[in-house]
């Protein structure tokens, strides 16, 4: 079982080339309602994160709210918080999101459940 | 007989913990208010009485869970002595511990197949958790 990506140079990621991938997030109870969006890997974010357009998408209902902080610890929000489902070729999580202002992410909570590598020269990834 | 003269007792229940939506401070406990407010009042205080149920209410209707996250404040403590609790996740659905689990995820889906698809407060029975984010340069 894996999962493999390229890797993307376009400006909503930074000014350096980085891992992505389309993505599937499903509704974790109606699992017939789905949306497919590109999603950073990032190794530096500590959980999943998605932005609110899927979570309105998918009919998500919020679990809680939780406190959101940047790289240094300062405060950037008390964002909502859902359960979905991520699915990437033949892998799937269920997993806690937090909402985002930005472009979904897929953060430690799973990326720590696998063995990841990044190829860069070659600008692919795989996990599994 | 006026509202005036009958100087009316009135008991105010405010579902329990309920806060009202101010910015958050410190903790959501800092801002419960009394549950039970006990007062005498005069037509104007009735008046203003009755607009503050109308925004709590309104507050409420906006977000769901409110009345649960309150809940789970003032227990919070209580249940993290629990060793079986602590370091876990509750599930809450009108005021009550419907199940825990160790992951949250799981938890709510479970909770969800027997409870229905609807609101329900996951939260994990030990300090609040935090969401850090990588930082990009542009």
């Amino acid at each position: 079982m894996s999962c493999n990506g390229r890797y993307s140079g376009q400006s909503r990621y930074g000014n350096t080339l980085a891992p992505v991938r389309i993505v599937r997030f499903i509704n974790p109870v109606y699992t017939t309602q789905f949306v497919d969006r590109e999603s950073l890997i990032d190794s530096g974010a500590s959980g999943t994160m998605i932005p609110k357009d899927i979570a309105e998408k998918l009919a998500l209902i919020e679990i809680r709210k939780s406190d959101s902080y940047d790289y240094e610890g300062n405060f950037t929000g008390r964002k909502s918080v859902y359960v979905v489902t991520v699915s990437c070729d033949n892998l799937s999580h269920n997993v806690e999101a937090l909402e985002t202002n930005g472009i979904p992410i897929i953060g430690r909570d799973i990326l720590n459940t696998l063995q990841l590598t990044l190829r860069g020269p070659q600008q692919r990834w795989e996990m599994g | 007989m006026t509202l005036n003269d009958m100087n009316l007792q009135i008991n105010v229940r405010v579902m329990s913990d309920v806060y009202i939506g101010l910015p958050r401070i410190k903790s959501e406990s800092e801002m419960m208010v009394n549950p039970i407010m006990n007062f005498s009042t005069t037509s104007d205080e009735l008046s203003h009485y009755t607009q503050l149920v109308v925004e709590l209410t309104s507050t409420l209707n906006d977000d769901p869970l409110q009345t649960e996250r309150s809940h789970f404040e003032s227990i919070r403590t209580e249940l993290m002595k629990d060793p079986e609790l602590k370091d876990g996740y509750v599930a809450i659905l009108d005021h009550e511990v419907i199940g825990h689990g160790p992951k949250g995820a799981e938890l709510a889906i479970k909770m969800y197949k027997e409870h229905g698809y609807v609101p329900i407060l996951i939260e994990k029975v030990s300090e609040d958790i935090k969401y850090t984010s990588s930082p990009r340069i542009e």
